[in-house]
């Protein structure tokens, strides 16, 4: 036993106090609300149908809402715009149609006892509805009677044009408060940050729902290492099969979600086939991608005095501090830079291919969505031809593909969604999707082995050579082929499988089960070959690394919702249900090191080593929601939701989140002025709180399993891996969120404005632990600290045109974010992070600043060069800046000619209140590698002040720059095609779409890209360190409706 | 009473409320079973990466531990890139760092600061050695009193951790530790005051060496350079008594794991290294590389260039390769300690006596080396610059050295400037050496209430 811990044979067991309570509760609430049937048992029902078309266009409008409303009975339009809803109550109904970017519109309608009454809807488009209808924990419900925001895009409808290849660049300036970075090489990941950054220990993604099941979305899903940026879940999720994204910001927004939700909430709902007749949609996309810096990049720099030279006659290397010191003299000074260098660049054009095929439709019984597409990219890295060349003559065969194009990605996605009628109260979807993803990245960022930092981190000189005599023409240590001879590959194999099963006992009662299961199975390599690879490192003997890994997502989500209208114009609207999560992931790692000739497999090696990994953790929950309106224009929210979960320490049972919110459409009182002006308002506020969980065995002491070699044997052998601690609970966050939304100018403008501020408590600190206390251990997982975000959140959308030959339209999307840490806890010291402890975590600055002890200089001797006695260095560090943006602004116009066929739309996106630390400068600096101010006389004195600083005291901050930016995001151009010549190609529709991403950035950041980052975490996520700026594309896409 | 719509294939029925009362009954009972009769197991997750404390508690978890313990003292030795060989030998003026991080660079320039993370790892890794022993000698002692000698190497290892953080760091390193949730933080701890625990640590090695020569060797050879350390030559002299030259106390290293190979290898000579070697380095300097064929300095020229890949021809050592043994304490050190407390008779005969053991050192070994030529240095600080050379050279890249030079200052009077390297900085790198003798203890010891900075950054 250890501090009274059960061992339980590789079992551990937290057993909650007040769970079976709780659990209890939940289910007899369950029973009672399918048990009040009773109660309100209806009479008989009737049937209402229709068809819902665009006011203007007359078209139909497929995937409209329609609702009776006070009940839990709706539908969504099919292709055509049909819909029927069975089993209404005889009597005056009052139905609701809506859809995103239309407005809402409310009729009432008399059903008779056994009858079908027809309603049909002509909605006319709108810039914002309050009525559209978001999916959320309790089900789907319209924006008005949440008290918070929710952000949702409408994918399906503009994913043609879209100039995004992943599902995380889909979220890029299209919510507010919601920041993503996707920098990186082809395959790389995006990382999501909803506003700001909470944990400085736990992760900061948000959750990710596909269809109502939790699934993998980790942005650092990469299974092996290849020096900073990896791939992310979340990007295997293909964008077309995407129908609504619907961006849930914060804990007051997602409490009901529980535990992991205090990063927000991310729902994604993939496309549903419509009752109607087959529709298929294909298409084709191909394009070229490229790192927009190629050619441009800084120079690296060296100087001589040609008149000291040594025996072999190379001049002597003198910089400005040896000069100054009048130990040499600069006679010639030397400026390259091998990405410059069109021989000797491994920055290549890459290109682009995707192909797709979609087909949906279905009847009333049955509907169907099925989807298939391919796509392969070509990064923007080949090997130099010279290097090709040499190591063909070295080895005498060809170079492999792998090699040469070090950096693709392929991937097919495959999805069959089917929902099917059981009977008119019940109804389930079944949602099957398969992701095939390859891809081969190379070793980059923060890694001596390198494309980036070979080229980068070399010298301007191209007198040296390596271990062997091999030139290196200006490359660092090693010639780029064989750096280039490393082939990293990673496949992943994944389902997402779920089931949505409804059934409605009555009109006002919805009862539901969504059961999940998102499994994914990898293999990734890093190979190099027996003679290739680095000279001189063990690597050149054959090396193999191979990691095979499983994740294992399981959702089981249960739940009922009751409405009842007790009196008048009161409507309550119940809700309760239970939640289990239970995540696997378990990886086996080998490696194999001297491999003999043509060897690729770990088994091969001389010397073989392998290691396994398990982590699993278990969240159940329990939630209760009551919602309370009065004449569809107040709603009152209370919600109470407690967790238990596996990774909570043995002392603390479970976590109560609790919720409560208004909203109030002030604009449905009689008093409110009716016109043109303003035609709807409403205000709404909410508090509510989320958690974190802590790491899976975060809790506990042990040992863990380390390699010995005693007297020359190898021996079984543990040493203490963590200290443990049995009080570990959630970070839990509490967030007050308040706002309006607007809408005017008869309708053609949109308003939503939020403030929110969340505060973190508990929050859990890797608090330092000292060295002798700990030994390896140098940090203990504590809930100690408080960490506070708030912000504004600004989303406008004007028409400014909007008639049949000509739209004009412009989006608006702003935020602020000020992230603060409020305390650490008692006793713990601040907490370094980032590169060479670049960044300080204190209380009353955010997380992640960047620090930096301040310099003076003054050339006192008049003679140019500022040497370190003429500097002046602070004794402590002072905030530099954050490293995250808190200010961001995307401007999204889009114009519609030639009766809106032709429709030009673009994104530009502004981020400011960041500064960037230019890790890449900090390298060339140190050490007497390659930067201006260590050579050339005519740096001037503020760059030549901070080489110095840099060089001769380890103080960073005049590296560190202001990041903000302007960045022309996307173009896209589409056209759709003349009828009669769709009609010759058998289609009902055609489009052409150009589109170009990352077209221009305006900056004043002196490093290669503001965007350009060491990986998807937060500690370094912001440091530009040898990395791929984000790239370039341009595509053509051919779209066709069938 | 009929509430229901139920669509059959050609016909709709009505069907009774108590149906759709009982289905939503059974979904219920179907959600109880699901959260409430198996809530416990729902929360049960298997933790195989987890090894129970308890289970090392016992007599099969004893000798897991001790290798565990053995492991961990061999990575902080010489098994890992910055281990205490190496960062030691780069403070001194056995290596020099041809990197682009200030974590190295700084050491090598004598800019020694608390926030290094490089350097707080390896601090770390000889704590983790030092609690590791001491942990596993208290469970050996309580479950497997019969393993004396098992024991023994504990205190062997906990022993030489407390002489290399005399001599490697500043003065302050604390000891403190956790039993049943609590923390019991340490005091700081003078530099006499590390030695003199040493010094008993190795006591009580001896007392449970029972048959082990390699521990009762090793423990003698430990006591005597922590005797020296607390400038007691002569109870040092004794200490070594009877050490045969032939012994050795290693590390031993494999390729089974990365942890595992030797260190200074991984440093010096695998692929761009981060450290180098380095001949006179900083005026004062000893001449490693223009030693000629000196089998106790072998190296070889080579084309290589460092990390920061502008230092070109880095020479590679040869004493280590891969799989090389390192070399705690040996017989050699056992007879230059007692070669040490003659020295401090100041006399020519003394002088003398020293010069003639040096030599008889040198032909006594495999290869011999040629004898140094003339005769003892007439005056005592010409005897003693010879015997630390000598010494340097004897265990060079064996972690001695930065403790040697800082014994100079401290013990021989000798001013800091005329002994650590000094001056410009070797090219490439740019500006002066700084000053510091020894390594600050990091920034995060802090975390001890106790500790409040180094106790004195003296040599």
């Amino acid at each position: 036993m250890e501090h009274g811990r059960p061992i339980s044979h590789g079992m551990r067991s937290t057993k909650p106090v007040s769970w079976r309570r709780a659990v209890t509760a939940t289910v007899v609430a369950l029973g009672l609300a399918a048990g009040s049937l009773r109660a309100s048992a209806q009479t008989g029902s009737g049937i209402v149908t229709g068809h819902v078309t665009d006011a203007g266009a007359g078209l139909p409008i497929r995937g409209a809402s329609v609702r009776i409303v006070g009940t839990q009975l709706g539908t969504q339009s099919g292709d055509d715009g049909q819909y029927t809803i069975r089993g209404v109550k005889p009597g005056i109904v009052n139905v609701q149609v809506n859809h995103i970017g239309y407005e809402v519109k409310h009729a009432p309608v008399t059903v008779t006892d056994g009858g079908t009454v027809t309603f049909n809807v002509a909605l006319a488009q709108a810039a914002f509805s309050l009525a559209e209808v978001v999916t959320t924990v309790t089900g789907t419900q319209s924006k008005a009677e949440l008290s918070n925001t929710i952000a949702t895009i409408d994918v399906a409808s503009h994913i043609s044009e879209m100039p995004v290849t992943t599902t995380g660049q889909l979220l890029s300036g299209r919510a507010s408060g919601v920041q993503v970075q996707s920098g990186g090489a082809v395959g790389s990941g995006s990382r999501i940050r909803i506003r700001g950054q909470s944990s400085l220990s736990l992760t900061n993604d948000p959750l990710v729902y596909v269809d109502g099941i939790r699934v993998n979305a980790s942005s650092s899903n990469g299974l092996i290492g290849t020096g900073g940026n990896t791939t992310s879940a979340l990007d295997n999720i293909a964008p077309e099969e995407i129908e609504t994204i619907d961006v849930i910001k914060g804990p007051a927004a997602a409490t009901l979600y529980g535990t992991q939700a205090a990063n927000g909430v991310i729902v994604i709902t993939t496309k549903n086939g419509k009752a109607g007749s087959t529709r298929w949609n294909a298409f084709s996309e191909n394009g070229t991608l490229y790192n927009p810096y190629k050619g441009s990049y800084s120079d690296l720099w060296v100087a001589f005095d040609t008149n000291q030279r040594d025996a072999k006659g190379t001049a002597k290397v003198c910089t400005l501090l040896a000069s100054a010191a009048h130990t040499c003299q600069i006679d010639s000074v030397f400026h390259n830079n091998v990405l410059n260098d069109p021989v000797l660049t491994p920055l290549q054009h890459g290109n682009r291919a995707q192909y797709g095929l979609q087909v949906s439709g279905g009847s009333d019984k049955l509907q169907y969505f099925l989807s298939g597409d391919t796509q392969h990219e070509q990064g923007p890295y080949k090997m130099p031809q010279i290097e090709i060349d040499r190591l063909m003559a070295e080895r005498h065969t060809t170079i492999g593909d792998d090699q040469i194009y070090p950096n693709a990605a392929k991937k097919v996605n495959l999805r069959a969604n089917l929902t099917t009628q059981l009977s008119p109260k019940a109804d389930v979807a079944v949602s099957i999707g398969f992701i095939d993803s390859d891809i081969r990245n190379p070793t980059n960022e923060d890694t001596q082995g390198g494309v980036i930092v070979d080229a980068l981190a070399g010298t301007a000189r191209t007198d040296l050579k390596d271990a062997r005599g091999v030139a290196l023409l200006g490359y660092r240590s090693f010639p780029m082929g064989d750096v280039m001879s490393r082939v990293n590959t990673e496949n992943v194999n994944r389902f997402i499988n779920s089931l949505n099963a409804r059934y409605y006992p009555a009109s006002w009662l919805n009862t539901r089960l969504n059961l999940g299961y998102d499994y994914s199975a990898g293999n990734a390599t890093s190979l190099v070959r027996f003679n290739q690879g680095q000279y001189g490192a063990t690597e050149r003997t054959g090396s193999v690394s191979n990691v095979r890994g499983e994740t294992d997502v399981y959702t089981v989500d249960a739940g009922a919702t009751a409405t009842v209208s007790p009196h008048g114009n009161f409507n309550t609207k119940s809700s309760v249900g239970v939640q289990y999560f239970h995540n696997f992931n378990a990886t086996t790692s080998a490696s194999g090191v001297g491999l003999p000739p043509g060897a690729t497999t770990t088994g091969a090696g001389a010397v073989r080593s392998n290691s396994q990994s398990t982590t699993e953790s278990v969240n159940l929950g329990v939630y209760g929601e009551e919602v309370l309106s009065y004449a569809d224009r107040v709603f009152l929210t209370g919600g109470l939701r407690y967790d238990a979960n596996s990774a909570f320490g043995q002392n603390f049972s479970g976590v109560y989140y609790p919720k409560v919110g208004l909203s109030w459409l002030a604009s449905e009182q009689g008093w409110f002025p009716k016109g043109d002006l303003v035609n709807s308002f409403r205000l709404r506020a909410t508090y509510g709180a989320s958690g974190v969980q802590p790491g899976t065995v975060s809790a506990l002491r042990y040992f863990t399993p380390v390699g010995a070699n005693v007297l020359g044997t190898e021996q079984p052998a543990v040493t203490l891996g963590a200290l443990g601690n049995s009080d570990l609970r959630p970070e839990y966050s509490g967030e007050f969120e308040t706002g309006f939304d607007m809408t005017a100018f008869k309708n053609k403008t949109s308003i939503e404005l939020t403030y929110y501020n969340k505060k973190t408590k508990d929050a859990l600190i890797s608090a330092p632990v000292s060295p002798s206390l700990g030994g390896d251990i140098s940090s203990r997982l504590e809930n100690l600290g408080s960490i506070r975000n708030q912000g504004l959140e600004l989303t406008l959308n004007n028409k400014l045109i909007d008639n049949n030959q000509v739209g004009l339209e412009f989006l608006v999307v702003a935020s602020t974010n000020k992230n603060e840490i409020l305390t650490l806890g008692q006793g713990i010291l601040p907490v370094y992070t980032g590169n060479l402890s670049t960044q300080y975590n204190a209380p009353g600055y955010p997380l992640y600043g960047l620090w930096s002890k301040t310099y003076t200089y003054a050339d006192a001797n008049g003679d140019g060069i500022i040497v370190p006695s003429e500097m002046k260095i602070s004794d402590t560090a002072s905030f530099k800046g954050p490293s995250f943006p808190t200010h961001e602004l995307t401007l999204s116009p889009r114009l519609e000619l030639l009766r809106r066929k032709l429709a030009i739309s673009a994104q530009f996106d502004h981020k400011d209140g960041l500064t960037k630390y230019y890790g890449v400068l900090r390298n060339g600096c140190q050490g007497g590698a390659s930067c201006r101010g260590l050579y050339d006389p005519t740096t001037p004195l503020d760059q030549q002040a901070a080489t110095v600083a840099t060089s001769s005291y380890g103080v960073y901050g005049g590296l560190m720059y202001n990041g903000e930016f302007t960045r022309f995001r996307e173009l896209a151009v589409s056209y759709q095609l003349p009828d009669a010549f769709a009609k010759r190609l058998r289609s009902s529709r055609a489009t052409i779409i150009g589109t170009g991403r990352n077209l221009a950035v305006w900056t004043s950041y002196p490093g290669v890209d503001p965007e350009e980052g060491v990986g998807s975490g937060d500690q370094r996520g912001n440091e530009e360190f040898f990395g791929t700026p984000p790239l370039r594309y341009f595509t053509i896409r051919l779209n066709f409706n069938f | 009473m009929t509430i229901l719509l139920r669509r059959d294939r050609h016909m709709t029925t009505l069907i009774p409320a108590r149906r759709a009362v009982a289905r939503a009954g059974v979904m219920a009972l179907a959600l109880g079973a699901l959260s409430a009769c198996k809530t416990d197991q729902l929360l049960t997750v298997a933790t195989p990466d987890v090894l129970e404390v308890a289970a090392y508690k016992t007599p099969d978890g004893v000798d897991p531990l001790r290798f565990g313990v053995i492991s961990d003292f061999t990575r902080a030795f010489d098994g890992n890139t910055d281990a205490f060989t190496v960062i030691t030998g780069t403070l001194a003026d056995e290596m020099y760092a041809p990197d682009t991080f200030d974590d190295r660079l700084s050491i090598n320039a004598r800019r020694s600061v608390e926030i290094n993370g490089t350097m707080e790892a390896e601090y770390r890794h000889l704590q983790q050695a030092h609690l590791g022993a001491i942990n596993a000698a208290m469970v050996m002692a309580d479950v497997a009193p019969t393993l004396k000698s098992q024991r023994s190497e504990m205190y062997v290892i906990r022993g030489f951790t407390e002489i290399f953080f005399a001599e490697g760091w500043c003065a302050g390193t604390a000891f403190s530790s956790e039993t049943d949730g609590v923390t019991t933080n340490g005091m700081p701890n003078t530099t006499a005051q590390l030695f003199g625990l040493a010094v008993a640590s190795f006591d009580t090695a001896l007392t449970l060496a029972d048959t082990s020569a390699r521990l009762k060797y090793a423990s003698q050879v430990g006591r005597g350079r922590a005797l020296l350390g607390l400038a007691r030559f002569a109870d040092a002299a004794t200490a070594v008594a009877g050490v045969p030259r032939t012994f050795q106390y290693l590390t031993f290293h494999s390729t089974a794991s990365a942890r595992e190979e030797n260190g200074i290898w991984n440093a010096v000579a695998n692929g761009a290294s981060r450290y180098s070697l380095i001949g006179n380095e900083g005026q004062n300097g000893l001449p490693y590389l223009s030693l000629g064929t000196d089998p106790r300095v072998p190296w070889v020229p080579s084309t290589r260039t460092g990390f920061n890949s502008t230092t070109p021809n880095l020479p590679t050592e040869t004493k280590f390769g891969r799989t090389t043994s390192g070399i705690v304490a040996d017989g050699t050190e056992a007879q230059l300690i007692i070669l040490e407390a003659r020295l401090q008779g100041g006399a020519q005969a003394d002088r003398d006596a020293v010069f003639a053991g040096l030599n008889a050192l040198r032909s006594s070994n495999s290869p011999a080396i040629p004898a140094m030529a003339g005769s003892a240095p007439a005056t005592q600080a010409a005897a003693v610059d010879q015997f630390f050379a000598e010494r340097a050279y004897w265990t060079w890249l064996t972690g001695h050295r930065l403790g040697d030079m800082r014994r100079l200052v401290r013990q021989y009077g000798r001013d800091t400037e005329s002994v650590y390297p000094t001056g410009t900085l070797q090219s490439p790198l740019v500006g002066s050496f700084g000053t510091a003798t020894s390594i600050v203890i990091p920034f995060n010891e802090r975390s001890n209430p106790n500790f409040k900075g180094c106790l004195d950054t003296k040599a």
